[in-house]
């Protein structure tokens, strides 16, 4: 199974509201994404309705939570980047399928990704998340 | 044309790279999830361009197969001594020929 990423379209919304001063809030949140086979990251999805039937993490170390680290890039066209650094630690035994990167309202996704393989986290395991996302590409 | 025209940038889009490491709370890596980027969409018709669509997108699905495979199999043996490189996932395969060897060896293993 391919390891797939992307932006969703309610992310891409959030970024034109951010961009006209409306009512809109960056890039603050990390959640699991919870399911027991691979799942296919889509642009259609949403906060509310995750890629096929994952749920979001919502105990066990794996709820949403603030991500620890966002960092960016602006010095060059070639690489304007925004970083994403996290490590969740699991309290329970779960599978996790993705994540989802989100709004400081917890109500909207920018990025979904779902892995390779379903991951099975035990208790104490860590899961260390490194993303960058390319907004400008020259 | 100033480089920084809206023509200039048209065509551009963002791409995500995610990398995802599952470890144990000593630091030890059980298996590490790739971001693998789909190929570009062909720039023109001829043949040649085509071909090398075609070649690059069995590239990306061999690939992807074997980061499926691999993931599997590293959390499947998570506690046996296994070659770093199905933890970690590097060196990955550079080419449909190694990709193709790294799958039947996996699944061999398996």
């Amino acid at each position: 199974m391919a390891q797939t990423q992307t932006w969703t379209d309610t992310g891409i919304a959030e970024l034109i509201l951010l961009l006209r001063e409306e009512a809109a809030t960056g890039m603050e949140s990390i959640v699991t994404l919870i399911m027991a086979t691979p799942c296919t990251a889509a642009v259609a999805s949403t906060y509310a309705d995750p890629a096929d039937t994952a749920v979001h993490g919502s105990d066990g170390g794996l709820a949403i939570q603030a991500i620890d680290t966002v960092g960016g890039d602006t010095t060059n066209t070639a690489g304007d980047t925004i970083t994403f650094d996290h490590v969740f630690t699991a309290t329970e035994t779960r599978n996790v399928a993705g994540i989802h990167v989100c709004n400081n309202d917890d109500n909207v996704t920018f990025l979904e990704c779902c892995f390779n393989a379903v991951l099975a986290m035990e208790n104490t395991d860590t899961l260390t998340i490194d993303g960058q996302s390319t907004i400008d590409q020259a | 044309m100033p480089s920084n025209s809206i023509a200039s940038k048209s065509g551009r889009r963002t791409k995500v790279a995610v990398g995802a490491t599952l470890a144990r709370s000593d630091g030890t890596i059980i298996v590490r999830s790739l971001p693998i980027q789909p190929p570009e969409p062909p720039q023109c018709v001829k043949f040649k361009c085509l071909w090398k669509f075609f070649l690059d997108t069995l590239f990306c699905s061999l690939e992807s197969t074997y980061h499926g495979i691999r993931c599997e199999y590293a959390q499947k043996n998570k506690d046996k001594k296994i070659p770093e490189k199905y933890k970690t996932g590097n060196p990955r395969p550079k080419n449909i020929r190694q990709a193709i060897i790294a799958i039947i060896k996996l699944k061999l293993r398996r």
